[in-house]
């Protein structure tokens, strides 16, 4: 018998063993096809069908409580609290860019806290983002208080404290709660007691912070930081004007409750005994004694006592000497017409003189190019400064025109 | 002594030989190089992200060579058999994991030693490349008063410039020449994390001399975890107690409880990474932490002879 003819696979013809590869792969790639086309054409409606939602950022990050994590993290707590600090800075963004609530956010901060109270940066930013940025202070603040506790000799957190609540929640008493926090604070600056100063000041404790801006003073003589020195010297007196305006308020209401009229000068009110007796400071003495204490051996803090003292003179019931040398003007017209309480019927002459300095020098510009242009003074107010009225006049003083001299002064300051 | 040392410096060289520590190496030194690109990611607190990052590393990397070399350091020497060929020299079993004890230790420190000094290169090389540094040191002002901005090869020269000026701070910081800020308590921080290392490689011999690596591995990590949460395990008890032990199962509960607390390794004494904070004060000597380090680990390594001598090996 005759043996029969196998052929091998690889004595076949070179073309059908390719054919054949080649069949295989294409009905391989076209049932391919048939399985994914489908899956791809639903998923691209899936796709589309997000991409017309609204946009919202969704934090797909679920994290327990602070507590929690702190034993997850066995000891590496600090790390696990900048994993989820990074984190929370990816989401703020993210809600920025899209919804702009960032309520959400606060577990976060909190969490990060909670690992590593000593994170300032932290309580700083997260109040940043929960208060300023998503108009929650008081969520804000209450990261703020948290890092207080944790952190009592820190006195960036009470300075952020201080900062929210007085301008963004207007309420200098709890501004001053935070700023006094931030005062004992070892390593607090010293502009934060000229703030706590400012704040005294605004809620009319003018003693509080002039006593507080006299211990900044002579602490910058003693570390002879000048330029302390130089901003402090120049506060003093702002403080010591707005406190003798007070006084002048307060001295006007008197006289009018107790005559039943508006007194026509500051003059006749001293002379009515309307003036409650006050602790003057006259502050060329106080500098004279700064300046000759800082002559003499020891620190000039510990003088304090001593110079407030001798720059005091007790019991004055005067109108107060302006501690830059100007005066104190009174507008009866404006006692009348407007509120007594925060009328400008004081006027602070320093403040007027600049004022009028300022009106006065854009006002002579224009008569000088009259001059330069037509080669004589204006005849008349009128005719250089036709639409300068008598109620432009800042302090509602007149504008008085010489046309011999060519010169435009105001009856409120008429030595200008 | 000698012969402890002979073995000490063997094992060195066999865990040098192991493949894993390189890659173990190699992995913590990337991840402290990109510490500078994680640091761009934050908007504050940059110093801070990359000492962390450092730090951690040095640390988890650390442990992770104790216990993936450590656990199979006896077992290896059991399974291959070569353990035959040492205890029939006179060598102490006592010798023997003691020197094995210390081998793994020095290769963990040398590694800790170059992860340091990586560590403090990165942060100083990070301090010259803030904008501002790069600004005052490179860009030049003009004949008309404007900026003139570096060309390529000033930044290129730069860079090189900052890179070897940031491995010369490195050394001269580990030889105590120089100490700036921005390095305060890092060292200390770090030897302190060593001799955490070094509890943790005494229980990983522990383990190792009488369990195979797999359950060795896992007991050691349970005992780092243990130890770690060691200040929890005690508030636990006492919240236990305050609540009034009652009960039979509230007294076990305590009992167990304020056991485990006290047996188990108080980790948290070795933690100060509080003080690579910017503001902190001058780490000093912890007298108590290194006592602790030296009586804890002798005991751990005295539990572990003991168990070794007690061991067939046929």
């Amino acid at each position: 018998m005759e043996p029969e003819m196998k052929i091998s696979k690889s004595k076949q013809g070179f073309p059908s063993r390719y054919f054949r590869m080649i069949t295989r792969f294409v009905l391989a790639t076209i049932l391919f096809m048939i399985l994914f086309l489908p899956a791809l054409l639903i998923q691209n409606r899936k796709l589309n069908e997000v991409r017309k939602q609204p946009k919202l950022y969704r934090d797909s990050l679920y994290l327990p409580s602070g507590k929690s994590i702190r034993m997850v993290s066995v000891g590496y707590d600090r790390f696990a609290a900048d994993l989820i600090w990074l984190r929370s800075i990816q989401a703020f963004g993210g809600h920025w860019e899209t919804d702009r609530v960032y309520t959400p956010i606060y577990h976060l901060f909190d969490i990060i806290t909670d690992l590593d109270p000593q994170f300032i940066d932290a309580y700083t930013f997260g109040n940043l983002v929960i208060g300023d940025e998503g108009g929650d202070q008081l969520q804000g603040l209450k990261l703020i208080d948290k890092g207080i506790v944790k952190n009592p000799l820190k006195y960036k957190l009470p300075y952020w404290g201080g900062y929210v609540a007085y301008w963004q929640l207007n309420d200098p008493e709890l501004a001053k709660y935070y700023y006094r926090k931030a005062i004992k604070c070892p390593d607090a600056p010293s502009f934060v007691s000229r703030i706590v100063a400012y704040m005294e000041l605004k809620s009319g404790r003018y003693r509080v912070a002039f006593e507080k801006l006299l211990r900044d003073l002579l602490e910058a003589v003693d570390q002879k930081d000048d330029v302390v020195e130089g901003i402090v010297k120049r506060r003093i007196p702002d403080i010591l004007i707005e406190w003798h305006m007070f006084i002048l308020r307060q001295a006007v209401q008197k006289y009018y409750q107790e005559n039943g009229e508006v007194p026509d000068s500051l003059q006749t009110v001293q002379k009515s005994g309307a003036i409650k007796p006050y602790p003057l400071i006259v502050t060329p003495v106080l500098y004279q004694l700064v300046d000759q204490y800082r002559q003499l051996p020891g620190k000039t803090i510990d003088r304090f006592q001593s110079i407030i003292n001798s720059a005091t003179k007790p019991n004055v019931a005067i109108i107060p000497p302006h501690p830059r040398g100007y005066w104190y003007g009174y507008k009866p017209e404006n006692f009348v017409r407007a509120n007594r309480q925060e009328a400008n019927y004081i006027i602070d002459g320093e403040k007027l003189t600049k004022e009028m300095q300022k009106t006065l020098f854009r006002l002579r510009k224009g008569i000088f190019e009259f001059h330069v242009a037509n080669g004589r003074m204006p005849y008349t107010r009128e005719e250089v400064l036709p639409f300068l009225n008598d109620s432009d006049e800042p302090f509602n003083g007149r504008w008085e025109y010489i046309p011999a001299l060519g010169k435009l002064y105001s009856s409120s300051v008429p030595f200008l | 002594m000698k012969k402890t040392l002979a073995i000490a410096v063997n094992t060195f060289k066999e865990a040098v030989r192991n493949r894993i520590l390189y890659i173990l190496l190699v992995f913590a030194l990337i991840i402290m190089a990109s510490s500078g690109i994680v640091g761009e990611l934050t908007i504050s607190a940059r110093d801070r992200i990359i000492k962390d990052l450092g730090i951690a590393s040095i640390n988890f990397f650390g442990l992770l060579i104790a216990i993936f070399v450590g656990i199979g350091l006896v077992y290896n020497e059991l399974d291959k058999k070569t353990i035959y060929t040492i205890v029939t020299k006179p060598i102490d079993r006592h010798q023997f994991l003691i020197g094995k004890y210390m081998g793994l230790l020095l290769t963990i420190y040398i590694n800790v030693l170059i992860m340091s000094f990586f560590f403090l290169a990165v942060i100083y090389y990070q301090s010259y490349m803030e904008s501002d540094t790069i600004t005052k040191a490179l860009w030049k002002v003009g004949p008309q008063g404007s900026w003139v901005p570096p060309s390529g090869m000033e930044y290129l020269m730069y860079y090189l410039k900052s890179i070897a000026m940031s491995v010369l701070k490195s050394l001269a910081t580990f030889t105590g020449l120089y100490s700036p800020e921005v390095s305060r308590n890092i060292l200390k921080v770090i030897f302190y994390g060593c001799l955490e290392l070094g509890i943790i490689t005494g229980f990983a011999i522990l383990y190792s001399s009488f369990s195979t690596p797999t359950l060795s591995a896992i007991f050691t990590v349970l005992s780092f975890i243990i130890g770690r949460m060691n200040a929890d395990i005690i508030i636990f008890a006492d919240r236990i107690k305050s609540k009034g032990l009652l009960t039979q199962g509230a007294r076990i509960k305590y009992g167990f409880s304020w056991l485990a607390a006290h047996v188990t390794p108080n980790l948290w004494l070795f933690n100060k990474r509080n003080a690579i904070m910017e503001d902190a004060e001058v780490l000093k000597l912890d007298g108590y932490a290194i006592c602790y380090f030296v009586l804890y680990t002798s005991a751990i390594l005295f539990l572990a002879v003991h168990i070794f001598r007690r061991r067939n090996f046929k």
